[in-house]
């Protein structure tokens, strides 16, 4: 290689890692966070969902038993 | 909230196009930056170059916008402590945590591709120059944040004490920022100036970049506002659920009396 040209990118195949690792770093902080969050989030509203439709049938049988309870007391 | 998911995946998706066309044009259309002057000028693609080309100043076009977003996201929990202390409603106490968590995510992204370029300009991981000292308080302050929330029990007086706090923190902004142009001694690169030397090449993966990360900050404060609204929505459904399941054994105890 021409030594000019040597001299004049000699700064660009040093430079390539520590610029590969500062994408690298930016990219995988954020990455991780959304991730992370989206699993947290689905995982919270399935256990919400789980919660309700136990509440829902809880309710349910409330109501199927006042009309026994009358009935019996009648 | 199946249109809210929808609408995230749309902002993500189109953040990520906008931040792979910033790094697609950052490597192959943006132009090197001149750096110390060459002992002789030497022909290049049928451009004389006279200096140096610095491949290392491509950290630029991801590390400013990732900064300007973690100094927006800490105006905005700044904006949203300041409703807090206005109307006292807990839901401005709890977007301003949201806004100061992407702060704290942007702040950690800067710092780590920062002291990348620090080491291969300047030859060192870290120097105590006026940017560098001034950002770094910043990020101790948004960590002292979550530090002064987690401490605290009282709803009431952790929402006020972190609103307070973070309306405080936010004065370190405008300091972080123009400390280059009023302190003669800072030795970091001044990027908005009336004479920044961006060309349009430059300027364009640069914008694509910081709208990019603006909307990923976007998508991130949403992802998480969600998610601690979810936990309280969770929250509450279990004391419910917890009051209506002891309803119903207390009655089925009397069933059985």
């Amino acid at each position: 290689m021409d030594p000019l040209l040597q001299e004049a990118y000699s700064t660009v195949i040093t430079a390539v890692p520590y610029v590969v690792l500062a994408y690298l770093l930016i990219w995988l902080i954020l990455f991780v966070l959304i991730v992370v969050s989206i699993l947290k989030l689905n995982k919270i509203e399935k256990e919400v969902e789980v919660l309700e439709a136990s509440i829902d049938r809880l309710e349910s049988l409330k109501q199927s038993d006042k009309p026994l309870d009358e009935n019996a007391r009648k | 909230m199946i249109k809210s998911k929808h609408r995230l995946i749309t902002l993500l998706v189109l953040a990520a196009i906008l931040i792979i066309a910033d790094v697609v044009l950052t490597f192959f259309f943006a132009p090197l930056v001149k750096g110390a002057g060459l002992s002789e000028p030497v022909v290049i693609a049928g451009q004389l170059v006279e200096n140096r080309l610095l491949f290392s100043q491509k950290i630029f076009y991801l590390h400013v916008p990732v900064a300007i977003v973690s100094f927006a996201a800490l105006g905005v929990a700044a904006m949203f402590s300041l409703r807090y202390l206005l109307d006292r409603d807990h839901a401005w106490d709890m977007k301003a945590a949201t806004a100061a968590e992407v702060s704290l995510v942007f702040v950690l992204a800067t710092m780590a591709s920062g002291i990348f370029w620090t080491r291969f300009e300047w030859g060192v991981w870290w120097v105590w120059e006026p940017r560098l000292t001034t950002y770094f308080i910043l990020t101790l302050l948004v960590l002292a944040y979550f530090v002064l929330r987690t401490n605290i029990d009282d709803e009431t007086k952790k929402a006020r004490y972190a609103a307070v706090f973070s309306i405080l923190a936010f004065i370190d902004v405008p300091i972080s920022f123009f400390i280059t142009r009023l302190v003669p001694s800072s030795i970091h690169p001044v990027i908005f100036t009336s004479n920044s030397g961006l060309s349009t090449s430059m300027l364009i993966p640069f914008l694509l970049g910081l709208i990019g990360m603006m909307l990923l900050g976007i998508v991130i404060y949403q992802v998480r506002f969600a998610l601690h609204s979810s936990k309280l929505r969770l929250e509450s459904i279990k004391l419910r659920y917890e009051a209506l399941s002891k309803k119903e054994k207390l009655a089925r105890i009397k069933e059985l009396d």
